[in-house]
């Protein structure tokens, strides 16, 4: 695995902008250059060579050590390779990604792999709100991939997410799946209040719900494909890692039925 | 301070100037006949070059709330075209819906010095000149909407005295700070208010029982009388619906020899042959307009790609809102005064619709043999952002050029339109008309569109270049007042430019009925609608150039 | 403008000025009579804001840098130095006018600065939905004149906009016969005040109590059954757990619950009351829903802004509905339409890196501050006095109306003038289509926010 690594020498004093920051964009820059990336926020400019020690060779793969939650877009665009982050993110970290594997051993802020296309996403910390969500001018949120959040997740989850999977081991904060057009989001402890808000289409899984909407009917019990569809899913994503399969039959309830309510929240204890 | 545009071959229409080589003087913001003996004080080499006014641009959605609200709308397409400010210009974002800054710069570097915004609402005259007010490098001047607004159909309603309709337009005119006036969807913007979802031009509107052909023939003829120089400009019934060419033609007979403007025909000249109900009206159109002379065109050419389509015509908007792209439109009913609808839109070459939408407006301006009657505009940003127009140029002027595109786009709508058989290459002289000396005469702005002596000194210098996109993209000199303001397509100087609007005369007491009514329905003062002179002036930022008018009359 | 002199002596003169904009809240309304004796003012015929807006006593301010009063000029450079030698100056406030909100954006775009507004947590609510999929709305003559059904949403409106129910709601004429004569007005909220919903115009008055953040199940609620979805009892109680209990105390197994409720409720409101106010939706000739974003503060509201557009986008398409957003206080909507027209982005805008940069997270001041982010704060606050300077270790440099609470002293103070009271300018009214122009009443004579910005800027 060979690879560039960017050290933190010091917290910066301001937000940084780390989008620049890919394997295979870094492996056509000489490491110069790569120094000289602007990366701050405000006029002063920051580069790479301000803050980071970086070293190793361009390769597939990119560590960032010592990471903090001023750093932003953190692999945003990734299409292919890797990215190991030792430490928090700030916002927008996966920003339409399309490909490859954001590995962040920390907690991340709000907007979480908003827009992606593609690609895997795993967090082993928490994460703010709008996993997977969408940001003003997106026509949906996430609408590809897979995000696994080891911790809990903020609100709003899923936000006009369009296709692709959260999976969150911990709590999923409330409004998860708000105005969400599909896909899926999975919560091994259970969802906060109001999930699915304007949920149009898609699919909302956990063991329990704080408070339900009164806009999503109780359909009854069902033995779903989903249910085994998922489960096969995160076993092929996650190997030994990958959560308890499904039960065969889920409550499911239809919604949001204050908007088309083609939607579904499939509750599994 | 006396400067010379020397040896460059000049197309000035309006002086009958058909690329003849001459030099141009001007001194203190004005062209100036050639001096016998004076000094020249600073001289710039236009040989081999090609000289024309500055271009004139009659109808683009440059300023106003539906323009802010499209802006709010679209962050997605700013983002790809944010502009960093200079030492000289400020930063904004373009594209389809450029900030006001860059769209006066952009204008400018294309050779653009003046830019009219054709649907002022009344009630949002204020801020539609703030707008404008903010864009620099320009001339302009805003067309005021009237026509679905309550006071006039009143009016027409209650059958009221003529001269009485027409102190109110005058009025209005005065009021918003308008140079011409526009009817959208005639009626039909009120009549949506009242849950009617069509209005053809002899349907009644529900409340007021008159027909768009009432409103029109009332705007029309009141304007005639008024003197107003530029006539109504309609938007007609119907925007959009296959079919609507029979409206149009309906409309152009209903003028009877009242004379109208047509505007963004392309989208009102849609006949429905062929399986998919869906053809070109482009020939009819031409045809019907022959034997009209009193009517005059602008296109509404549509071009491929993003842009956001906003309008007054918030009852067709309502309807088009299905088809957003992206999925997300505000559609507005407007102070008992007018409305709005903003949709984003992606034109596309291989749609059979919006090929044949492509193909229309280009027909149009094919088939339109007098060009002092049709004026090069995409409606901007309906059809595509103003900065297609070189690209439209070269359509227009290249035969062959245009032979290749037509390759690329959707090959069944070409079945439906006359397009692939027409042979017609635009002059330089004719390019100058439609976008020059036409809009000009057509709005009655005395000295801009050419540079004979007294006009302004808006001049714009090209490289004479085959390949006409290129040259009509990134002029070498643009002049504004007789400042160097482009070179090389970059601006240099920034300088703001007037605002130029009509006062025709009326009758003061029409504000009695008209503060009574203020008073006792709106929530804004009629003393407060009206839009000062101050407002724009602002200090010196900006300057009024008020146009004449002719006598009014009375029939 | 209208001023007409009633007195003799100069300084005790009195001036009547007619038609006067208020600027003190987002309706902007623009039919005050003011009264003007040397710098006192007196209202004739404002609400309870506007009145105590004109009518405070103004106390005297002078330019001050460090707490030390100074010639204008000297904390013109004081100012000056301070943006110069800032790596990351966040431009504040923004309560001023267009003229105003234009040279913030001029001086924010030259020192590479962040442009936000005070109160733009509010707008937000409403953009975020017009940014994701828009919505139809309708202005206050429009629905003044037309609408027959209100529907008031978690918002105190007679509060927050005093003359909102006689200059929209209740006004003695209508512009059409047979439209709208008879109005049916629907309250949606706890506690709010019904009392200026009467008179001969108003049909029928409900209200729906429901906590604020429940509302957005009764709005649920009533956007399916517009939809004609049904909206079945619950079997048992999960809408009755704890909305805010802690992280597992409220984990309830839906599967598990027991049957059976006895009465219909959605959020403690009878389902029947809102089957009614779903029906009279469907029955309305013209419908708005009207809200005020700031009073919208139940959590993520843009969600229940976004719920509100749905019910109003159903309805459209059988009838006709429109939402009627107030708010807009203190030059917000001045703020945003500005920025709007000269970024493409309606604030939260960073100059940072020489061009508009857009992220309504990253670049919130309320935000930026709270993370000490920046290293210099300007703050307009030229209308109204609570929306004073935050609290921040950074320097601060405040253009204020003289009185205006500050949580510290700034680095650098200088008195402004009130748009519409000190000072001539233009000020968007709520609903984001109107705007008006404000007049220069004589109260006292402070310098427009925007001239003092350009002399900054000129110092830079």
């Amino acid at each position: 695995m060979s690879g560039l690594t960017f050290r933190l020498t010091s917290a910066p004093s301001e937000r940084l902008n780390l989008s620049h920051l890919t394997p295979k964009r870094l492996s056509s820059i000489p490491l110069a250059d790569v120094l000289k990336l602007e990366i701050g926020s405000t006029k002063a400019g920051m580069r790479v060579g301000d803050i980071f020690a970086v070293s190793g060779k361009p390769g597939d793969t990119l560590r960032i050590e010592g990471s903090m939650d001023k750093l932003d877009f953190v692999g945003a665009e990734l299409d292919e390779g890797t990215i190991i982050v030792d430490g928090d993110v700030g916002v927008s970290a996966g920003r339409s990604m399309r490909g490859g594997r954001l590995d962040i051993r920390g907690d991340t802020g709000l907007l979480l792999g908003s827009g992606m296309s593609g690609g895997e996403i795993f967090v082993k910390g928490s994460a703010g709100a709008l996993v997977g969500g969408l940001t003003a001018g997106d026509k949906f949120g996430m609408t590809g991939g897979l995000i696994v959040v080891d911790g809990h997740a903020g609100d709003r989850a899923g936000d006009r997410m369009r296709r692709g999977t959260i999976f969150i081991r911990g709590k999923c904060g409330n409004f998860a799946g708000s105005r969400m057009v599909g896909g899926t989001i999975w919560t091994e402890l259970g969802f906060g209040a109001d999930p699915g808000m304007l949920l149009r289409r898609g699919t909302l899984v956990g063991p329990s719900v704080e408070q339900m909407l009164p806009t999503f009917a109780d359909a009854g019990r069902h033995d779903l494909v989903i249910l085994r569809v998922l489960s096969r899913y995160m076993r092929e994503k996650l190997g030994a890692k990958a959560p308890k399969p499904l039960p065969l039959t889920v409550r499911k309830y239809a919604g949001d039925l204050a908007t088309i309510g083609k939607g579904e929240l499939l509750i599994t204890a | 301070m006396l400067i010379k545009l020397t040896g460059g071959k000049v197309y000035d229409p309006a002086n009958n100037i058909n690329g003849e080589v001459r030099d141009i003087y001007f001194a203190d913001g004005r062209i100036v006949s050639p001096p016998a003996d004076a000094r020249v004080d600073k001289e710039y080499d236009a040989r081999g070059r090609v000289v024309m006014a500055g271009a004139i641009d009659p109808h683009t959605h440059i300023g106003g709330g539906k323009v802010t609200i499209a802006r709010t709308l679209m962050p997605e397409d700013h983002e790809k075209d944010e502009v960093a400010h200079t030492e000289l210009t400020r930063a904004g974002t373009g594209h389809a819906l450029p900030s006001t800054m860059v769209t006066g710069y952009r204008y400018a570097e294309m050779g653009y010095t003046a830019a009219f915004e054709p649907a002022m609402l009344p009630a949002n005259a204020r801020q539609a000149h703030m707008e404008l007010g903010d864009t620099p490098l320009l001339d302009k001047g805003a067309f005021v909407m009237l026509g679905s607004d309550d006071f006039l159909l009143r009016l027409i309603a209650s059958k009221a005295n003529f001269e009485q309709i027409k102190d109110y337009i005058a009025w209005t005119m005065h009021a918003s700070q308008a140079i011409a006036m526009k009817v959208v969807n005639p009626g039909g913007i009120s009549a949506f208010k009242f849950n009617q979802r069509k209005l053809d031009l002899d349907e009644k509107h529900v409340y007021y029982g008159m027909t768009p052909r009432d409103i029109i023939l009332t705007l029309a003829r009141g304007l005639l009388e008024l003197g107003v120089t530029h006539p109504l400009h309609v938007h007609g019934c119907n925007l959009g619906i296959p079919g609507n060419v029979e409206t149009t033609l309906a409309t152009i007979r209903a003028t009877d020899g009242l004379p109208l403007h047509l505007t963004h025909i392309q989208f009102h000249s849609y006949a429905t042959e062929g399986d998919r109900h869906f053809s070109s009206g482009a020939v009819q159109i031409a045809d019907l307009l022959k034997k009209y002379p009193h009517i005059s065109i602008d296109v509404g050419q549509v071009m491929f790609g993003q842009t956001c389509t906003a309008s007054g015509d918030s009852m067709r908007q309502f309807n088009g809102a299905k088809n957003a792209d992206p999925k997300r439109s505000v559609i507005m009913d407007i102070e008992c005064d007018a409305g709005c609808g903003v949709v984003p839109f992606r034109y596309r070459d291989k749609s059979y619709v919006h090929a044949l939408q492509w193909a229309i407006g280009l027909e149009t301006f094919l088939l339109c043999e007098d060009p002092w009657r049709i004026f090069l505009t995409t409606d901007h940003p309906n059809g595509a952002p103003f900065y297609t127009y070189p690209h439209l140029i070269r359509l227009l002027m290249d035969r062959d050029f245009r032979r290749e595109t037509l390759h690329r786009v959707n090959q069944d709508a070409l079945k439906y339109s006359t397009l692939p058989m027409l042979e017609r290459e635009y002059s330089l002289y004719e390019i100058a008309i439609l976008t020059r000396a036409g809009p000009a005469r057509s709005l009655g702005l005395k000295d801009l569109g050419h540079i004979g002596p007294s006009a302004r000194a808006d001049i714009t210098v090209y490289k004479d270049d085959a390949n006409r996109e290129r040259m009509f993209t990134t002029p070498e000199l643009v002049f504004k007042n007789g400042e160097l303001v482009v070179r090389d397509g970059k601006v240099i100087k920034v300088v703001n430019g007037a605002t130029h609007v009509v006062r025709p005369e009326y009758d003061r007491s029409i504000e009695k009925p008209l503060k009574e009514y203020f008073d006792r329905y709106h929530t804004v003062r009629m003393e407060n609608f009206r839009l000062s002179d101050d407002e724009i002036i602002d200090g010196g930022r900006g300057e009024i150039i008020v146009q004449p008018t002719r006598a009014r009359t009375s029939s | 403008m209208t001023a007409h002199a009633e007195g003799d002596r100069p300084g005790e003169a009195s001036h009547t000025y007619d038609n006067v904009t208020c600027p003190f809240c987002g309706l902007l309304c623009d039919d005050l009579q003011v009264t003007r004796t040397g710098s006192t003012l007196k209202v004739s015929n404002g609400c309870p804001r506007a009145t105590a807006g004109f009518q405070r006593p103004l106390p005297p301010a002078k330019p001050m840098v460090q707490g030390v009063e100074v010639p204008l000029d000297e904390a013109i450079k004081a100012a000056a130095t301070l943006i110069r030698e800032a790596k990351l100056p966040l431009y504040g406030g923004m309560a001023t006018d267009v003229a105003g909100a234009r040279a913030i954006m001029s001086i924010a775009d030259r020192s590479c600065g962040v442009v936000d507004h005070a109160l733009s947590e509010g707008q937000y609510r409403n953009l975020r939905v017009v940014q994701t999929s828009g919505w139809i709305m309708t202005t206050l003559t429009e629905a003044r004149n037309r609408a027959d059904l209100f529907i008031i949403v978690g918002s105190d409106v007679h509060k927050l906009h005093g003359r909102f129910f006689d200059r929209i709601v209740t006004p003695e004429h209508t512009m059409f016969e047979g439209v709208g004569q008879k109005r049916t007005v629907v309250f949606i909220g706890e506690g709010l005040d019904t009392s200026a919903a009467v008179g001969p115009r108003i049909n029928d008055l409900i209200t729906l109590s429901v906590a604020k953040d429940r509302i957005p199940e009764v709005l649920a609620a009533i956007s399916a059954r517009v939809r004609g979805l049904p909206v079945a009892p619950p079997e048992a109680a999960p809408a009755a757990a704890a909305k805010k209990g802690g992280l597992f105390s409220s984990l309830i197994s839906a599967s598990k619950n027991a049957p059976a409720a006895p009465a219909h409720e959605i959020a403690g409101v009878p389902f029947a009351d809102i089957e009614a106010v779903a029906e009279k939706c469907k029955r309305a000739n013209y419908g708005v829903v009207v809200w005020s974003p700031p009073a919208l503060s139940m959590p993520q509201a843009d969600l229940t802004v976004h719920m509100m557009t749905e019910i109003v986008r159903e309805l459209n398409v059988t009838t006709r509905f429109a939402g009627l957003s107030l708010g807009g206080n203190e030059g917000a909507p001045s703020a945003a339409s500005t920025c709007t027209w000269q970024t493409g982005y309606p604030l939260r805008v960073s100059y940072a890196n020489g061009k508009p940069e857009y992220d309504s997270h990253r670049f919130n001041i309320g935000r930026m501050i709270a993370d000490e982010e920046g290293d210099l704060l300007l703050w307009v606050a030229s209308i109204g006095t609570d929306i004073g300077l935050p609290q921040t270790k950074i320097p601060t440099i405040v253009l204020g109306t003289p009185g205006l609470r500050l949580a510290q002293p700034p680095s650098v103070f200088i008195p402004v003038g009130t748009p519409g009271v000190d000072t001539a300018g233009q000020m968007v009214r709520c609903d984001n289509v109107v705007s008006l122009p404000m007049q220069n009443l004589g109260r006292a004579p402070l310098p427009r926010t925007a001239d003092i910005l350009a002399s900054i800027q000129a110092a830079l």
